[in-house]
């Protein structure tokens, strides 16, 4: 059965349609999850934000703008309410924690499980507001058009953030010294 | 080829987009320019880093919670669209204050006999580098527009938020706060309608009592979100209040009613 379209769903749930906000729910709650948990790093927090930000996509679809896509608009309140839930913690990783372990954890895929620890860890050495680019670029795939509109930059700004990004990762994971955001 | 072309093209280059004759030049670039060359064997290694990390699957609690708020509003609000809406706005009496004034105003809103609803919101002394921000939005239809009627106000640094939000057919109360020390946050309430569901993080179940007259008690420590939604709107408010405290230390309360009429 052929996939309908954010489009129709989104305009079927303004006239009350409650099944078509979960189909929604149900294609972005993945995708959000992965990169909300890349930003706040913590699963329960994630699971937090993002069922937060489902409500509040519920609470102001009224207000959405259809000239917009949907995922786009979603991605930017997850944005704002992982940006807050980070802004309320204190700093958890300092440049001197920086570790690359090799800690296996058993119930997931062993390579896998290291790539995104030592990723993660990498991640939490950027500013918040740039590892949310980094995030919604390779987690989301979300493209310069969608980021700029994300976080309320213009292209290049985006471009030129993720390419600072990039390099700082680049230092990281090859053990240079840092500078600690 | 200066330093910002090349770190145009490695940009795009990682992103799949260079024509031919662009990726020509890069490539003659980096052929004589080792350390260009170097940088795009690291950009290249934090590209297929992002790809090594498979995505997990969110937690199934997560999809079903949410629905089960969406659909219990739904629910409530298709039974309220039969009576009038109301409006609050320029009704309330929104207080922040110091316990002394506190009491003065629990006074004072004995004597608002007048009015058919009254709120006051009380925001004692904070511990040291607290904060509470808290958020009245009356008039409002749920789940349609923007707010209305906000007012915040805030002390210090980042310690949390309470909010409420009265609406013509829901009343919705959201307490979020981060502290190492155990936060206890008490709901108690007496409404016309039957019941109340809530979301509380941490908390595997949703939520749902059903009664029109009982109380929630919550304590946690760490990071907590807190949200109840009430069925009914502000004249089916008998009687609720809020309390946060951490320890023998009330952090914040808020009281609402309903007068008879």
């Amino acid at each position: 059965m052929a996939e309908i379209s954010d489009e129709k769903l989104v305009s079927r749930c303004k006239a009350g349609d409650l099944n078509a906000f979960d189909q929604l729910l149900l294609k972005y709650q993945k995708p959000l999850y992965n990169s909300c948990l890349r930003l706040v790093r913590d699963e329960e927090d994630a699971q937090d934000v993002v069922q937060i930000v489902f409500l509040k996509a519920f609470e102001n679809l009224a207000t959405f703008d259809t000239n917009r896509r949907f995922f786009s608009w979603i991605y930017k309140i997850m944005v704002n309410e992982s940006l807050n839930n980070v802004a309320r913690r204190k700093p958890q990783v300092s440049a001197n924690e920086f570790v690359v372990s090799n800690d296996p954890t058993p119930a997931e895929n062993f390579a896998s499980a290291q790539a995104r620890k030592r990723l993660d860890e990498a991640l939490m050495f950027l500013k918040p507001e740039t590892r949310a680019v980094v995030v919604l670029k390779y987690f989301a795939d979300l493209s310069y058009f969608e980021l700029g509109y994300v976080f309320d930059l213009p292209e290049k700004t985006v471009k030129s953030r993720l390419y600072d990004a990039r390099r700082k990762l680049c230092a990281i994971l090859t053990g240079e010294s840092v500078e600690e955001s | 080829m200066n330093k910002d072309l090349v770190e145009d093209l490695l940009q795009r280059e990682l992103d799949g987009s260079l024509s031919d004759a662009e990726q020509e030049s890069l490539s003659l670039h980096l052929a004589d320019n080792p350390n260009d060359r170097e940088l795009q064997k690291q950009l290249n290694s934090v590209v297929a880093a992002f790809k090594e990390v498979s995505a997990v699957d969110p937690p199934a609690s997560l999809r079903a919670n949410v629905m089960q708020t969406i659909r219990s509003q739904a629910v409530a609000n298709s039974e309220s669209q039969s009576r009038p809406k109301l409006s609050f706005r320029g009704i309330f009496e929104i207080f922040r204050v110091r316990p002394a004034m506190s009491l003065a105003l629990g006074f004072a809103a004995g004597v608002l006999a007048v009015m058919p609803f009254t709120g006051r919101w009380a925001s004692p002394d904070l511990l040291p580098g607290s904060q509470v921000t808290g958020t009245i939005i009356a008039d409002r239809a749920w789940p349609s527009g923007p707010a209305v009627d906000r007012l915040k106000f805030e002390e210090g640094s980042t310690y949390g938020s309470v909010r409420l939000e009265v609406l013509a057919n829901r009343l919705i109360v959201s307490v979020e706060a981060t502290s190492e020390e155990p936060i206890e946050i008490v709901t108690k309430y007496n409404m016309r309608k039957l019941w109340v569901s809530g979301l509380v993080s941490r908390e595997p179940a949703h939520l749902t009592f059903f009664s029109n007259e009982g109380s929630v008690r919550v304590v946690h420590s760490g990071s907590v979100k807190y949200l109840l939604a009430f069925d009914g709107g502000g004249d089916d408010i008998l009687a609720f209040t809020l309390e946060v405290a951490q320890g023998d230390r009330i952090l914040y309360t808020g009281e609402l009613s309903t007068r008879a009429k």
